[in-house]
């Protein structure tokens, strides 16, 4: 279907538009080249295997050892896990919002600015990254310090995304306006849902760098409360994993169906589950913060059930996505119980890539939900199981989709063929390969007791056990790299390449249709009001009384460290 | 209209989607063989609290 193209699009989008949602894809594979190059540095450096200095070239200041590790981990970290995510998102939405709702951008100017200021940011933000004055981590906890330019740069990039944020509301209620008797379109739905959640979450790591970290670095405070700031970083670093993945649901929801050959399951268990994503991912962050001392048993576990309940709506995903591909795949003929899965078109790259995004985060669900078991999590947390999950989520889930998309939308914003569509198939296998191979090694070494976060080829403690495993994560990292690499090299030469479609042909954007009529959806599925009560209700009651606690015994007491000094900053 | 809508003409009750149930059984018992193995390591380092 990706390349399959048609004289009839159903709406054009204006090429002013598609030239801004490809600035979005732009900076967003950039960043995940740039980002990706440090995953097999990290992933030899796992296997005693030092490549850090071929990369010289990149940095300012050029560290060595343990520090050339912590650097190109922040590097991957923020690059990777904030920047592709967050560029590709709000081009992706605009592209949703404006094909959904078959209408431009209400107020454009205001969507323009919000992505440049997200570009500022990110060049502000890697001065300090480049110059190894901020290797803090991407989740830069305190009392580690980098330098103000690195935080100032993040809080472009996210004020940059709720501008951008705000020009989706103000289109949205003005479709509605304009539509009274029309349900928002699903996609629509899902994309700005996504956007609001955003706002809500991004609120914590708001408080945390105004609040705290900003004054702490400009010498305003005397120190910090690492306990406050973890607890605000976790209100927006949980839902973070839901802003990169509901994008990628939208995908598989409204048009991996169609370009399978099917339709969707159904509309309103759909929009139902986004609802329950909006309402519950941010309650939860103390999943994260098990071992903390400063929280209670009782928050904890409280945070524990209720990650337990987003998957809920996961399991709703799971069945209604993998029902639309088995009907569309019995369309194609495909026969049994399991027969059908092979007559999926597995050829074609944007269904490809979805597919295997999808049977890997299978494995990502199970493991999180070891993760957000109260005792279970025990086990592995701090150790190399949990980047192991991650990378079955934002890496795999989200990033493979993220591929997927990318095969149909580069063609459709620049009007040219997808270049080497076997190549493309190739990309999102050679991929899944390595990290069927990463992710395994890292579990498995993780459930052993190698901690993350550990530059482990210079470690002096690592037992035999462990030696074949980080030799497998080597291995697959480095399968990944060129997956991810042959991924880049499709979509940049299908971009510059001279060759363009004939006039009049485009690759259409792919919107499913229901197998049951979406205007016969309940009506309390296409309000946002109900639902977003519920959702500051349930954040009040989850997060409301400890984070009072925790604000009125705040002790600003802790001096700021450099990540390569047992030294106090001052 | 998510999805252009097409008139719900189609009877969803038409399609059942056993392949969808049997994964969906095979993977919940997947999900329950991990966690548990994970449980069995908790408990072979000793009771927490």
């Amino acid at each position: 279907m990706v390349t399959e193209t048609t004289q009839t699009p159903v709406y054009t989008i204006s090429k002013s538009d598609k030239r801004f949602i490809g600035w979005h894809v732009f900076f967003a594979v950039a960043a995940l080249t740039i980002g990706s190059l440090f995953g097999p540095l990290q992933a030899l450096q796992q296997a005693g295997i030092d490549w850090y200095p071929s990369l010289d070239f990149l940095f300012i200041n050029i560290p060595e050892g343990p520090a050339a590790y912590y650097q190109g981990l922040t590097l991957h970290g923020v690059l990777n896990a904030l920047i592709w995510t967050t560029f590709f998102i709000t081009g992706f939405t605009t592209l949703a919002v404006i094909r959904g709702l078959k209408r431009d951008l209400a107020i454009p100017i205001m969507n323009r600015i919000g992505f440049w200021m997200m570009v500022v940011g990110l060049v502000v933000a890697a001065i300090p990254l480049l110059g190894d004055s901020a290797s803090v981590l991407y989740t830069f906890y305190p009392p580690m310090q980098a330098d103000s330019l690195f935080y100032i740069g993040l809080v472009l990039v996210v004020v940059g995304s709720w501008i951008e944020g705000w020009g989706f509301y103000i289109t949205l209620y003005r479709w509605r306006k304009e539509n009274p008797e029309e349900k928002t379109p699903l996609i629509v739905m899902a994309v700005v849902l996504n956007m609001v959640m955003w706002q809500i979450a991004t609120l914590g790591i708001a408080a945390e760098v105004l609040g705290l970290i900003l004054p702490w670095t400009f010498s305003l405070t005397n120190g910090i409360d690492p306990q406050l700031s973890r607890t605000f970083f976790w209100f927006t670093g949980h839902p973070l994993v839901y802003f990169w993945l509901l994008p990628a649901y939208a995908s598989w929801y409204t048009m991996l169906p169609k370009q399978a050959g099917g339709k969707l399951f159904s509309d309103s268990l759909a929009r139902l589950a986004f609802w329950l994503f909006l309402i519950l991912s941010v309650p939860l962050g103390f999943h994260h913060q098990f071992v903390d001392p400063g929280v209670p048993a009782g928050w904890k576990f409280i945070h524990s059930i209720l990650t337990l309940g987003v998957f809920f709506p996961s399991l709703l995903t799971f069945f209604t996505v993998v029902a639309s591909l088995e009907y569309a795949a019995r369309q194609r003929g495909g026969k049994g119980l399991f027969g059908w899965i092979r007559a999926l078109p597995w050829g074609d790259p944007s269904v490809a890539a979805q597919l295997l995004a999808g049977i890997l985060f299978m494995f990502g669900g199970i493991s999180g939900l070891a993760n957000a078991s109260y005792n279970v999590n025990l086990v592995l947390h701090n150790t190399t199981w949990v980047p192991g999950h991650f990378h079955l989520t934002v890496a795999s889930a989200v990033t493979l989709s993220f591929f997927g998309i990318s095969y149909w939308l580069v063609p459709h914003i620049t009007d040219k063929p997808l270049w080497r569509p076997n190549l493309a198939v190739a990309s999102s296998w050679v991929y899944f390969a390595g990290m069927l191979i990463f992710s395994n090694a890292m579990h498995t070494v993780g459930l052993l007791g190698a901690p993350r976060r550990t530059p482990l080829g210079l470690a002096p403690y690592v037992p035999d056990e462990w030696n074949g495993h980080l030799f497998r994560v080597a291995v697959g990292g480095a399968i990944m790299w060129v997956g991810l690499m042959l991924f880049v090299v499709v979509v940049a030469v299908t971009a510059w390449q001279r060759k363009r479609f004939a006039d009049g042909e485009t690759v259409d954007i792919p919107l499913a249709e229901s197998l049951d009529d979406p205007n016969n959806a309940p009506a309390w599925l296409d309000r946002w009001k109900p639902w977003l009560i519920a959702t500051a209700v349930l954040i009040i009651l989850a997060y409301g009384p400890q984070l009072l606690d925790q604000i009125f015994g705040i002790e600003l007491t802790s001096p700021g460290f450099d990540p390569g000094s047992p030294i106090p900053n001052n | 209209m998510t999805t252009e809508s097409d008139n719900g003409n189609e009877a969803r009750g038409e399609f059942k989607p056993r392949g969808t149930v049997a994964f969906a059984a095979a993977f919940v018992a997947l999900i329950f063989l991990m966690w548990f193995s994970v449980y069995i390591i908790l408990l072979s380092r000793g009771a927490t609290t």
